[in-house]
């Protein structure tokens, strides 16, 4: 990259069913990653925080709460990839000299409408031939599992493990949402959502908010390489002989990160994977090139790569539009070797986020300055 | 038409509006892909044959 833009600190809310609303939960995350610093640029990543809370014109509400009206405040959308989008945004900025400091947020609050409702606002992401039908995103993610069971890419229990891998390190985060431990029985016993995935496959609806402050030149954690791809909106509009098993758009935008980087998917040392569905997990290991084909269920089994150790989103928890700068804080976190518990060895993270379901993915590369 | 069964899924927890139980699958007829309502008997099979018809209300596969 021509800037040297750096992660300076960083901050994040639990993840969870909160009584907090979401100014208060930006907030929070924003003052954490904020310290005595002033911004001068706001860019907030939230999927739909006027259909699950009412508010709208959230950058500048956000700005207003924070004290900081006067500069410059957007909000991006590309659903529940909406914080990394932010997170690129708030790069670019610098990279433009357009700012010298940016506080990127990423906030939703999923909780404070009814299951039904919300679940109604989520299905805005998907195709109105598949809203029509009743094709959840959920049913769509089972749709990929069933192909992807049928060619062998993996085993019922491949898929299973992912959550297990998902709570497990769940566990040992104190701000996360699901940390109480599962195994593959309780996955492969939970209810059925759509055949084959079940509850225990999917991650949860939250509330959350995570922030990082973005700089040029100061800072321990250095961004390497953006990539950027999106994709058809509705899964029968793909082609490609892996186009209900795979997202070209991730294998784009990782293509497009690594090569900015000068990185091989082997230099990758932690990875931030979006685990939205098991099967999602699976394949995106995979679309990253961070296993060989057909090799996913290895890497959720610890036999590869290290990935998603705060939970992912499946236990950390999946308020949307927080979930891209989420990632980003764990990874400051195992790079700057504060992540206690959940830490590895680390000078080389990648964050991968999905907006839909593989249409709008965006993959960050950050390392160790 | 002749179509090809790509994949399918059974609705347990649909969106409100919809029955439990729906099978829906996405076929493949003529070089282009379809979802359709499966009334066929028994489960799709994947890869296996269907008969893709035009309704009213959308496309229903058996």
């Amino acid at each position: 990259m021509a800037t040297d833009v750096r992660i300076a600190s960083v901050g994040m809310t639990r993840f969870g069913k909160l009584e907090a609303g979401l100014l208060d939960l930006a907030s929070e995350a924003a003052q954490q990653a904020l310290g005595n610093v002033k911004p001068d640029r706001l860019v907030v990543g939230s999927m739909a925080p006027e259909a699950f809370t009412g508010q709208g014109n959230l950058a500048a509400a956000l700005a207003d709460r924070l004290g900081l009206s006067g500069i410059p405040a957007s909000r991006l959308e590309s659903g529940p990839s909406s914080g990394a989008a932010a997170l690129q945004a708030g790069i670019l900025a610098l990279e433009a000299g357009r700012a010298e400091r940016v506080l990127v947020v990423g906030c939703e609050k999923m909780t404070a409408l009814a299951h039904e409702d919300a679940t109604r606002a989520v299905a805005t992401l998907t195709a109105p031939q598949e809203r029509a039908l009743g094709l959840s995103m959920p049913a769509l993610g089972a749709m990929m599992a069933r192909r992807a069971l049928h060619e062998g890419k993996c085993s019922r229990e491949d898929l299973a493990q992912a959550s297990v891998h998902a709570h497990k390190w769940a566990g040992k985060h104190p701000r996360a949402h699901l940390p109480k431990p599962v195994t593959v029985a309780d996955v492969l016993a939970s209810p059925v959502v759509a055949d084959p995935l079940r509850v225990l496959d999917i991650a949860p609806m939250s509330d959350g908010a995570a922030a990082v402050l973005l700089t040029k030149g100061h800072g321990p954690v250095r961004v390497r390489g953006l990539g950027h791809a999106t994709d058809r909106l509705a899964l029968a509009d793909r082609r490609g002989a892996h186009a209900l098993t795979s997202f070209a758009a991730s294998k784009a935008a990782a293509a497009m990160a690594y090569r900015e980087a000068g990185w091989q998917p082997r230099d990758v040392q932690y990875a931030e994977v979006h685990d939205a569905f098991s099967i999602v997990a699976l394949c995106s290991v995979e679309d990253l090139g961070l296993c060989e084909p057909g090799k996913g269920g290895a890497v959720w089994r610890e036999e590869g790569v290290p990935v998603n150790r705060g939970g992912g989103l499946k236990a950390r928890g999946h308020p949307v539009g927080a979930t891209g700068v989420a990632q980003a804080v764990e990874a400051f976190e195992q790079l700057t070797g504060a992540a206690g518990a959940r830490q590895v060895q680390a000078r080389r993270a990648l964050l991968h986020s999905i907006g839909g379901l593989g249409n709008n993915v965006l993959v960050t590369l950050l390392e160790a300055a | 038409m002749e179509a090809k069964v790509l994949t399918w899924t059974r609705l347990e927890r649909p969106p409100a509006g919809f029955q439990p139980g729906r099978v829906l699958v996405l076929v493949e007829a003529a070089g282009e892909r379809h979802y359709a309502l499966w009334e066929g008997q028994g489960e799709p099979r994947l890869d296996g044959p269907a008969t893709l018809e035009r309704r009213a209300a959308g496309w229903v596969a058996r």
